[in-house]
């Protein structure tokens, strides 16, 4: 008795999918059009719609292949000479396709247009689709559910395209980009084992169900399905009529013989092992949270001492004294090697799939910008360097940010609101208030001779960064702390002060602070 | 002995439930019988087609969802989903309850003599057994009221009627133990419910007579019946197949994707199984285990068997008497955790060739048997203790208690939303009573924490985004454990607290009240947090029904007097803002503290 469950697996959902039907119904309609006079005439590509009681069927029909048809089409990532540019991702930014399918398919770019908004009408009716093709038709029929997939709304019925020995049309990076897609779920391929499908260059992708004599397997594994497709025959010859047929009488009757070699089974269950490994960032998002907590924490304490986290962080950093200090640290190289991971993995995913991240991770995420980014400005400014905003961000910060502002988000803020527990919006304040404070030094340090050209400059710096400060304000998008006694910016402000002098027309701003109303900024009232 | 040990029933009561069955197909609704102190009601078969698929019913296997206000325990707490059963069996149990029959008297009668009942019924009777065991307990057996004992249930070849809510909501009920099922090994009936309705439509009633055994005796090579158990076992074989993918977890997305595409029979075997062959009884109590048997013991070994197997499957139907006889004398198994081994050298292995179980069925049923011991372990894994040995301490670390407490409750819910946590969890009150305690405790420090951070105004109202399903879930247990015994279900009271408090049209107020806090007393902050700072005028409404109920809730624990009332808390602040006209007629007003607060101001 086989013990595996990998092979109960692969044997329980290869019987799903043949009992379902959905194969049959596929088939006899692409020998429907195989028999019909009309077909093998012209070269072109024919496209049959036939709308049944429980979905639609899309039929594509495709000249045989010539013998020399293992080309490819390499795709770069730009918008117009690409069809698929949602496809790539961060980290494949090109991958390359079977000519001959991509040929057919860009010949009858018009028409298939026509075909995806039709068909986009079907499923938002909640009647699914599949689309289907054997040998090159089906090849073509998988470049057009590519497409398809890219502008179906994830809430919708996902259409199912079924191939019927069909080249594969994609190579690594496709292959790639797919594995982290929920678009792999999209793709049945039927084929004969002791069958040959050329891999040499392209590579599988979606789920294989593989024809035995009187059982078949279905397998989603890529490896496995390249090790167990390396038969003599040639798939394009093989009649699926057939070949349902005999999977269909013995459905009721018992024979149960080992279909899979044990090593290929191995293998698979190897990598499945390792999969479930990989990093799982829903699990670890509690973790995260507690880290959080901690530092939320250490926030209410700093305030409690009158100095601010940010100032807090950096001086303690300079000179560490407690061991809870030293712990903050540590919190804060978790939080950070986790969204690094969390970011990395979505941008493995193509760019269409990211609106699909839970909203949790997005409004967590965002938490975790503001809390924690303040923490490495001050751990950059305080090693000597400049220009954080622009080259010392760290990519999770940038991309969480571009995500959060994707997401629509009706704000509702009120006024007489307590602001003491906000998270300044922008997370890169307090770089900005280095800035200013280097440009402090700057004109504080001019020696020799008087440069006015310089010091115009240095000065619309600065009052550049009074209104970026005042808009915040006025807008309470910052943190009461930041006139905390101990604060930067509290120390920007006595020497912008004395930069200004007495002479300088009063600013909104300027009155702001000399009239001490900062001081009940973010009460409630 | 060891018959009634592992179903509950002794031969006896099978033998007369068998008796009563037969005996109710003379009966226009169904037969009454006492024995020896026990009632037994059995119902009589009926084998027309309207009474397998309601004519009106456009769904594809006949189903309808139960009411919740007439079966309130029969719904998923986890998932907050009710209960889908065959709308046909469920006609026959309305008209069997209505005021046609004597029925509901007769139940009445035993019930105030406190009798035993059992409701028994062959094959399509035994559906209407079924439902009429679910209405007892629902109806007697629940209330605090009757004091009803136990029932039984005991069917012989009856077909499937709920879907795997309704198996769940037993289990969790702990009333799975009640129903006992006779199959004999390839009676068609019991496979029936797995077929959609659309491929078996046309022969239906042809096969229905064939069943009937007051009619014309079959043929073997009667071609229309080979039709038909074709068609029902392909469509058992897609069910059985994809119920073992989701056990072993396979393919998830693909699974998703190919869903649309294909239409699964919700029903579901329900209690114990007693299946027969030559030799034995053997007895099964897992759901997913009974519903791969349902298929697999019809497989065949060859041609010529696969030939006669769909005249053996009209003739099994009748083969009850055979088996009530042989209870005793056949060899006796029980297919269980304890007994997993599935080779063919113990007895279980032997039973399993008798019932003409292949290797790969064979698989198929130990995964069954493996996701139901995984469920067991993951419940012993103590998701329980280790929330319970968290939950006291308060200090610092509150808040990184919080969260830590928070992914323990998630994790616990997604086990339960999955359905991989026994079916008796959710029901234990153990596990209700720490919820609640964990709900009233700690929703408020999530609230505080989520008005704190400003985060209603990146997100809106906590009541419609915040509130973290955990405590949704946690209410809907703690309600349904409270109201079980009334027979109510929760959003009735609700509206019936707040028409109490005459504030106006009920469809008005439905309005003004969306997404108020006041729904659920641990939600008292938020909705304080949502009123303050909003002029009176426009949020009158709103307060009033919050003050209104929080009487109950500080009687009932939600809310916690001591607190609310202190001297700097958020409310009794807002309180001192609101206008004199209010507080003179508000019914807090009274209470000695608050008029200590408005005379001093």
């Amino acid at each position: 008795m086989e013990s595996s469950s990998s092979s109960l697996k692969c044997s329980a959902l290869g019987k799903l999918v043949l009992s379902s039907g959905l194969l049959h119904s596929s088939w006899s309609k692409i020998s429907e059009i195989h028999k019909s006079p009309y077909s093998n005439q012209d070269s072109g590509l024919g496209i049959k719609i036939y709308r049944e009681e429980k979905f639609t069927l899309v039929v594509f029909v495709a000249p045989p292949i010539f013998t020399s048809s293992s080309d490819s089409t390499l795709l770069p990532g730009k918008e117009n000479e690409n069809p698929f540019p949602f496809l790539c991702s961060e980290n494949n930014p090109s991958f390359s396709l079977h000519t001959p399918a991509f040929k057919l398919f860009t010949s009858a770019y018009k028409s298939l247009t026509y075909l995806k908004s039709e068909l986009l009408q079907t499923l938002e009716s909640e009647k699914p689709v599949i689309i289907t093709g054997a040998s090159l038709g089906g090849s073509v029929a998988s470049l057009y559910t590519l497409w398809l997939l890219d502008t179906i709304d994830p809430k919708l019925k996902r259409p199912l395209c079924i191939t019927f020995g069909s080249p594969l049309i994609g190579d690594v990076s496709l292959q790639q980009i797919l594995e982290n897609s929920v678009r792999n779920s999209c793709f049945l391929h039927v084929v004969a084992a002791q069958t040959r499908i050329r891999m040499d260059f392209f590579k599988p992708f979606g789920t294989f169900l593989i024809c035995f004599d009187s059982r078949c397997v279905c397998i989603e594994d890529p490896v496995a399905v390249t090790e167990l497709l390396n038969g003599v025959h040639d798939s394009e010859q093989v009649d699926y009529g057939q070949v349902l047929r005999r999977l269909d009488q013995s459905m009721l009757s018992m024979a149960d013989s080992r279909l899979i070699p044990e090593a290929v089974i191995k293998g698979m269950e190897e990598r499945a092992e390792m999969k479930t490994l990989r990093f799982d960032m829903f699990k670890k998002l509690n973790d995260m949270k507690i880290s959080m907590a901690y530092i939320e924490w250490y926030k209410k304490k700093c305030r409690d001492v009158k100095i601010g986290y940010y100032d807090r962080f950096k001086t303690q950093l300079a000179f560490p004294s407690k061991e809870f200090d030293i712990k903050i640290k540590n919190h804060k190289i978790e939080l950070n090697r986790y969204w690094k991971s969390v970011v990395e993995e979505v941008e493995k995913k193509p760019q269409s799939d990211i609106s699909i991240l839970k909203r949790r991770f997005l409004f967590s995420g965002n938490n975790y910008r503001r809390m924690i980014e303040p923490l490495d400005i001050a751990e950059y400014y305080l090693e000597g360097r400049k220009e954080y905003r622009t080259s010392g961000r760290s990519r999770q910060y940038v991309m969480l940010e571009k995500w959060f502002g994707m997401e629509p988000i009706e704000k509702e803020r009120r006024k007489n609101r307590d602001l003491s527990d906000l998270l300044t919006f922008d997370s890169c304040f307090w770089a900005e208030v280095e800035e200013s404070l280097i440009v402090i030094n700057q004109l504080n340090t001019t020696v020799g001779v008087r440069d006015d050209a310089r010091e115009v400059l240095l000065t619309r710096k600065l009052v550049e960064f009074e209104e970026y400060v005042w808009e915040m304000i006025r807008k309470r998008e910052v943190s009461p702390e930041i006139f905390l006694e101990k604060s930067s910016f509290m120390k920007w402000w006595k020497e912008y002060k004395k930069i200004k002098g007495f002479n300088s027309p009063p600013s909104y701003f300027t009155e702001f602070m000399n009239t001490g109303k900062y001081k009940s900024y973010g009460q409630s009232q | 002995m060891a018959f009634e040990a592992l179903t509950g029933v002794n031969g006896d009561l099978v033998t007369i439930s068998w008796m009563a069955s037969k005996g109710a197909n003379q009966t226009e609704h169904y037969l009454k019988e006492e024995v020896g102190g026990t009632v037994f009601f059995a119902f009589r078969a009926s084998f027309s087609s309207e009474d397998l698929f309601a004519t009106e019913n456009t769904s594809p296997f006949g189903e309808i969802k139960m009411k919740r206000n007439q079966f309130p325990c029969m719904r998923s707490i986890g998932n907050d989903v009710d209960t889908t059963v065959n709308e046909a069996f469920l006609k026959s149990l309305e008209v069997l309850i209505g005021p046609r029959t004597s029925f509901h008297a007769s139940v009445q009668s035993a019930v105030d003599r406190k009798q035993q009942v059992v409701f028994t019924g062959h094959s399509f009777g035994g559906a209407t057994a079924i439902l009429a065991t679910v209405w007892y307990l629902e109806t007697y057996f629940i209330r605090d009221a009757y004091a009803a004992p136990e029932p039984r249930c005991v069917t012989f070849g009856a077909p499937l009627v709920g879907d795997y809510i309704f198996k769940h909501a037993l289990g969790r009920e702990n009333w799975s133990r009640f129903f006992v099922n006779f199959v004999t090994r390839f009676d068609i009936v019991p496979r029936i419910m797995l077929a959609r309705k659309t491929t078996i439509e046309q022969t239906l009633s042809y096969v229905l007579g064939k069943l009937d055994s007051t009619r014309a005796p079959i043929h073997e090579s009667d071609q229309v019946i080979t039709e038909f158990y074709t068609r029902v076992m392909r469509d058992t074989y897609t069910v059985a197949s994809k119920a073992v993918c989701q056990l072993i977890g396979n393919g998830e997305a693909f699974l998703e994707t190919l869903s649309s595409f294909y239409e699964l029979s919700p029903y579901r075997p329900v209690g114990t199984f007693v299946f027969s062959t030559q030799k034995r009884l053997v007895v099964v109590n897992n759901s997913d285990a009974i519903l791969q048997m349902l298929f697999y013991t019809c497989q065949s070994n060859d041609e010529q068997e696969l030939s006669v197997i769909p005249f053996l499957s009209i003739r099994d139907h009748h083969g009850y008497e055979e088996l009530v006889q042989s209870i005793g004398i056949k060899l006796l198994n029980h297919l269980d955790l304890h007994n997993p081994l599935l080779d063919g050298e113990n007895s279980i292995g032997s039973a399993l060739d008798d019932l003409g179980m292949s290797t790969r069925a064979r698989q198929c049923i130990h995964a069954a048997l493996e996701a139901e011991k995984q469920r067991c372990q993951a419940h012993k894994n103590g998701y329980y203790d280790s929330f319970k040995d968290s939950n006291e301490e308060n200090d610092f670390k509150a808040n990184v208690k919080r969260v830590e407490l928070a992914g323990i409750f998630d994790e616990v819910l997604g086990l339960v939303k999955k359905g991989q946590l026994p079916d008796g969890f959710e029901g234990s009150r153990g596990w209700i009573n720490l919820a609640t305690q964990y709900r009233r405790l700690i929703e408020p420090l999530d609230i505080s924490n989520y008005h704190g951070q400003l985060k209603n105004e990146d997100t809106g109202p906590y009541m419609l985004h915040g509130r973290p399903s955990r405590y949704k879930y946690a209410q809907r247990g703690y309600e349904h454990d409270i109201l079980k015994p009334t027979g109510m279900i929760a959003k009735d009271v609700f509206w019936s607290k707040v028409n109490g408090l005459n504030l106006g049209l009920q469809q008005d107020i439905q309005e003004i009240l969306k997404n108020s806090g006041s729904e659920c007393g641990s939600c008292f902050w938020a909705e304080v947090e949502e009123l303050k700072g909003k002029p009176y005028e426009e949020v009158q409404v709103r307060f009033k029904t919050l003050e209104g109920l929080l009487e109950g809730w500080i009687k009932d624990g939600e809310v916690d007097e001591k607190e609310i009332f202190l001297e700097g808390s958020t409310f009794r602040k807002w309180w001192n803002t609101l206008p004199d006209s209010h507080k003179i007629h508000a019914p807090l007003y009274p209470r000695e503290r608050m008029m200590d607060e408005t005379r001093a101001t």
